[in-house]
């Protein structure tokens, strides 16, 4: 049985993609490639909701931004990489005041924080981050700081929700052809392999620019 | 009058032809009418009698109300105003028949729906009478049923929700759990299933009137559904045997107390094997739909702290909170210790309460607090003091808290809970070996290493995160096996038939149980080598490498997931070293052969199994499992004694086989006179040593020679 999605298919997609929001109707802002996927054969109430996260070869938000909470050490190291930083004393600073942290949640995409703060985020903080989605995870010392961030950077989450769509951004329109379609063919096996039937729970697979037109994929 | 008489003896006879002919008894109706109001009027007078004519005088005008609107423009104000002014004074009967006619002209649509809500709600609940109630209430509900039936009236129900709202917001008891009634039963109907209902039950949550209370949280536990799913499994298997027969099958014949206790005994299968059948559906739905989980978890939680309720109402709170947490993954760290409190063995309901526990832990509480919370379970319920089935259950709970996050366990403790693997009492030991195969998955660094069982490649590739920790995979698991055939793939696809390819899909290293025929086997020997080979050339960088490159070059097929399925289950069973040895051993061909049905079989086993565990959820089952489970099961013991008696001769008198033979000797001394024997008996006993001996070896010689 050939694959379902061919690679000519697959190139053809993304190219169009690109040419649309490239050359066709250029927009004065780097438009984010999204992936939206249509499941069947799945009842979000029954069911339990998979979720999971995988780890692209290419960075698909470059403005993506991550704050480390960390120990002195971390957070030297991450002053010295030119990367927002907070230590244990700013947070209790925030004083659980939910607005603070709300503000803190909205002002980073994501956190990091060290293995030894970590395990006290939940009492410092409260559950505000993770309200709005951004525990943090956790670095040790033995971790590069930078190559952690970059990590976080070029991981996407795929997560189910009430209804049987869901979305995920995979890479802009300011990739070449080839990355975008290493991204997409990654985030579509795993996304699949996520799957209790794999291909047979997939009804549509979309690629789809901000505001360019959606092209079906699958 | 007397035409009028007539006409109100005929009343059903009028109506029915009315309804064939409107504009030709439209005189008839008129002068019926006039009687009819003339008796209304006499109502206001006196509003607590009863009056059958005017009844009867009611039904009728309603029912024809439709065939003229421009006579009857006037009549439901007319109901309405009674209503709404003699509210409480009205007869009883009088009322129902005025709100059975309301209902039916709204059914007619010549009221609006909302005036009628507002009747009922506000004027006619404060009435001594539940039959009325009742009657509203499935009005409303089937009302707001047929308005959705076609499509979905927003505006309506947008409207009708802001109504209930109001009403709940108000301390009306009667009023708020009949709006609470309608609208679970409506989100049960998949009428009303949007965010908005379930945020406006979920606001009862926090009513002063426990019985609102109680049925609001009963609402989001689905505890209710059981009553309506058993009513419809009542009446869905007519052919096996039900109550009615059980107690029809007592009236008829003679009452005997055996009689009685046989029906009752049959009761009580019946009811046992209902409790078997029934599967609890959690429906999460509801539970996903709220706006704020955490400020509703924390709201709910102050109340329950500072509640004063019954014991059954708190630990419906701490239920619904557990599995508020537990779904949503929410931070509530002071629910754990307030649960830590009633972790003592001899605690009504604890089963509940530690299953509680276990369904409130996730992977994002500080390890510290479940920890505690372990070390609790195990000081108070694994000791040795305790009952075998206490002990069973801490184990089983400490199994789920530790399946949900695996960090809530030390290494300390859990070498101390690992010894009762030994355990006299099977119930624990069993519980403990459930905990030690659950940590032999999640991290068997912790555990003894005589307890890790076999190594296998899963355990080898296996980092337990820390907390917090993730750690995304930039690759598929077991993707390097696809490398070799991306080139060749179509040129096998053409030259090979389907049942080639069907073992394609089961490719490397697996032999298909059903594939008997020795050319194919040949064909995946060939394979395996070649996968054996592959695998020996790789090391751990240069695999993943190829993994990463396979899984972002191309979307694999739905075959090739098949395949990774395969090979994950694979990794987990197969022994490390013993793939070691084998690649020693292909020539000979030894290899042990794993086969695993990835047909719709295994599917529909998971689905059953997904079913059992309710999507993730744990259940009271998993907790409370301590009865000592046999190795063999009555049935199955039989059958082995049956399958032993096969072919060998029967035991027993081999005399009496062959058929007319008498009686022994040693038969006939059994029904004789005692004092008869006794001299005899007497002499045996007195017999020298070697006299027996004798006579021993005689019997023997004898029945040698008999056989």
């Amino acid at each position: 049985m050939s694959s379902k999605v061919t690679r000519d298919m697959l190139f053809e997609t993304t190219q169009n993609v690109l040419t649309y929001s490239n050359e066709t109707k250029k927009r004065k802002f780097a438009e984010t490639v999204e992936l939206q996927v249509v499941l069947k054969n799945f009842d979000p109430c029954r069911e339990k909701r998979f979720s999971g996260t995988v780890r692209l070869r290419h960075i698909p938000k470059p403005k993506f931004t991550v704050c480390i909470l960390g120990d002195e050490r971390h957070c030297d190291e991450a002053r010295a990489n030119n990367i927002p930083a907070m230590t244990i004393d700013d947070l209790k600073k925030l004083n659980k005041d939910k607005k603070l942290i709300r503000k803190l949640a909205h002002q980073y995409n994501a956190f990091l924080a060290s293995d030894v703060v970590i395990r006290q985020i939940p009492r410092i903080v409260g559950p505000g981050l993770n309200k709005a989605g951004k525990f943090p995870t956790s670095i040790t010392h033995g971790d590069s700081l930078v190559q952690k961030v970059e990590e976080i950077k070029s991981t996407i989450k795929f997560q189910a929700k009430k209804t049987i769509c869901l979305a995920v951004a995979l890479g802009n329109v300011n990739m070449s052809v080839e990355e975008l379609a290493a991204n997409i063919n990654l985030s579509v096996n795993f996304l699949v392999s996520l799957l209790k039937k794999n291909w047979q729970n997939v009804r549509a697979l979309y690629v789809k620019s901000t505001m360019g037109k959606p092209q079906r994929l699958y | 009058m007397s035409a009028n008489d007539r006409l109100t003896r005929s009343l059903p006879h009028l109506q029915n032809l009315i309804k064939r002919d409107s504009d030709a008894y439209r005189e008839d109706f008129k002068l019926q009418y006039l009687h009819f109001e003339s008796q209304f009027m006499e109502l206001t007078a006196k509003p607590d009698t009863w009056n059958k004519s005017l009844a009867e005088n009611i039904s009728f005008v309603s029912q024809v109300a439709h065939c003229y609107p421009d006579e009857c423009k006037g009549l439901s104000q007319m109901f309405i105003d009674v209503l709404r002014l003699y509210s409480t004074l009205l007869n009883n009967d009088v009322r129902l028949v005025i709100v059975r006619a309301l209902i039916l002209m709204r059914n007619r649509g010549l009221i609006d729906c909302i005036q009628l809500c507002e009747l009922f709600f506000l004027r006619l609940l404060q009435c001594q009478d539940r039959l009325l109630r009742v009657t509203i209430q499935t009005h409303i509900i089937n009302d707001i049923k047929k308005q959705n039936e076609k499509h979905k009236n927003n505006k309506l129900n947008s409207t009708l929700q802001n109504f209930m709202c109001t009403i709940i917001k108000e301390s009306n008891a009667i009023a708020v759990k009949m709006a609470l009634d309608i609208m679970v039963s409506l989100y049960r109907k998949n009428i009303w299933n949007d965010a908005k209902t379930a945020n406006i039950i979920a606001s009862t949550c926090f009513s002063k009137i426990t019985k609102v209370q109680v049925a609001a949280l009963n609402f989001f536990l689905c505890n209710n559904q059981n009553k309506d799913n058993e009513k419809d499994s009542d009446s869905d298997d007519d052919e096996k045997l039900t109550k009615k027969d059980i107690l029809l099958g007592h009236r008829v014949g003679k009452k005997t107390s055996k009689r009685k206790k046989q029906t009752e005994r049959a009761l009580k299968a019946l009811e046992k094997q209902k409790k078997k059948k029934k599967v609890e559906i959690f429906d999460y739905s509801a539970l996903h739909l709220l706006y704020d989980a955490q400020d509703f978890a924390e709201r709910l939680f102050r109340q329950l702290e500072s509640s004063n309720e019954r014991f059954e109402v708190k630990l419906l709170h701490q239920d619904f909170l557990s599995r508020l947490i537990g779904l949503h993954q929410l931070l509530l760290l002071n629910f754990y210790p307030y649960l830590q409190r009633y972790l003592q063995p001899h605690q009504r309901q604890v089963t509940k309460i530690l299953l509680y526990v276990a369904q409130a832990s996730h992977e994002l509480v500080p390890p510290d607090i479940l920890e505690s919370i372990c070390k609790t379970i195990a000081n108070n319920f694994i000791t040795e003091r305790n009952s075998g089935e206490v002990m069973a259950v801490g184990l089983n709970t400490i199994r789920e808290i530790c399946s949900k996050s695996y960090l809530a366990m030390d290494q300390d403790l859990l070498i101390d809970l690992s010894k009762y693997k030994s355990y006299r009492d099977k119930s624990v030991s069993a519980s403990a070996r459930s905990l030690i195969q659950l940590f032999r998955e999640k991290n068997p660094q912790l555990l003894e290493r005589k307890d890790r069982g076999k190594p296998t490649e899963f355990q080898r590739d296996l980092v337990p995160l820390d907390y917090g920790q993730s750690k995304p995979k930039s690759y598929l698991e077991g993707a390097e096996i696809f490398q070799q055939d991306i080139d060749d793939q179509d040129e096998q696809s053409n030259d090979e038939d389907e049942q080639d390819d069907d073992q394609q899909s089961e490719e490397d290293w697996i032999n298909v149980s059903n594939s008997d025929e020795d050319d194919e086997l040949d064909d995946n020997d060939e394979n395996q080598e070649n996968g054996d080979k592959m695998e020996t050339t790789l090391t751990e960088e240069e695999r993943r490498e190829r993994a990463i490159t396979i899984s972002s070059q191309r979307i694999l097929t739905q075959q090739e997931f098949e395949q990774l399925k395969v090979l994950e289950l694979k990794r987990r069973i197969q022994d490390r070293r013993r793939n070691r040895l084998e690649e020693s051993m292909t020539d000979s061909r030894k290899r042990k052969t794993i086969s695993i049905d990835t047909d719709s079989d295994s599917d529909d086993e998971n689905k059953k199994n997904n079913a059992d565990q309710n999507s993730g959820l744990i259940t009271l089952r998993d907790i409370e499992r301590v009865h000592k489970k046999r190795a063999h099961d009555k049935e199955s013991r039989l059958e082995t004694v049956i399958a032993g008696r096969e072919g060998r001769a029967k035991f027993g008198k081999w005399k009496k086989e062959q058929g007319h033979a008498g009686t022994t000797n040693k038969e006939k001394l059994k029904n004789k006179n005692f004092q008869m024997l006794k001299p005899k008996l007497r002499n045996k006993q007195k017999r020298s040593f070697r006299d027996k001996q004798i006579a021993l070896r005689d019997a023997l010689l004898k029945d040698k020679r008999l056989r």
